[in-house]
């Protein structure tokens, strides 16, 4: 891991698209301002780590899991698709 | 095609075809290197995502309207262009289940939807950032008592 030293204000560039800047420093709390292209999505780590895990929890069931199926799919609504929007630039 | 699923974890050759396979080129959020699935259709509502580059992946999918009929979310131009959606008809939504030993315990992931364009049939996961939507609803409990 690359390891840099900066105060409050200053800025680490990412090739060569992706800046990310201290703004603050409060404690244990630093705020950190990204200025990234709209290609590249940004999360918090956390929340990454826990769609990864959740993932790996559904990716295999166990044979008791047919029958919660069958009873899920007796509950199911009848429903139309969700519309997926396009969020305009 | 002929594939194995391990549905249930029992595996399984079944036929799908072409039109069915769906290619996600990043992957799943945690399985970058699984990149094609099998779209397999259910009687019921729900449905299968099973990984072509290892049969020990299989998902169950669903129709996220059937449980939560106010569900809906915006993707981005970073999404778009990444499944080569130039017709918001061709996407379709699905959600990821998590099946519990009950059907109280089923969750879905309405955090991290899954998009698949029929037309190109790429497929991406989706991740709402903004907490909006929550990573194990459960199934049921969605739907009124008795619906």
């Amino acid at each position: 891991m690359l390891v840099l030293t900066r105060k409050a204000g200053e800025s680490i560039v990412i090739g060569g698209e992706v800046e990310l800047t201290v703004l603050e420093i409060d404690g244990d709390h630093i705020r950190l301002g990204i200025t990234a292209p709209r290609s590249v999505p940004v999360y918090r780590a956390e929340l990454w780590a826990e769609i990864q895990r959740e993932n790996a929890l559904a990716a295999s069931q166990s044979p008791a899991a047919e029958t919660t199926l069958s009873v899920l799919a007796a509950n199911e609504a009848p429903a139309k698709r969700p519309t997926v929007r396009i969020k305009s630039a | 095609v002929e594939i194995i699923t391990t549905r249930f974890g029992q595996a399984e050759a079944i036929q799908v075809a072409a039109d069915q396979v769906y290619l996600f080129p990043t992957g799943l959020v945690g399985f970058p290197g699984l990149r094609s699935y099998a779209r397999i259709a259910d009687a019921s509502g729900f449905g299968w995502l099973q990984s072509l580059d290892d049969i020990n992946h299989c998902f169950v999918i669903a129709n996220p309207a059937a449980f939560f009929p106010d569900y809906g979310f915006d993707i981005g131009d970073a999404d778009v262009q990444a499944l080569k959606l130039t017709d918001a008809g061709d996407a379709e939504a699905v959600v990821i289940v998590r099946l519990g030993d009950t059907p109280e315990q089923s969750t879905a992931n309405l955090a991290a939807p899954i998009v698949l364009n029929r037309e190109s049939r790429l497929g991406r996961q989706i991740v709402i950032a903004d907490g909006r939507w929550p990573i194990r609803s459960p199934l049921l409990g969605a739907v009124p008592a008795g619906a």
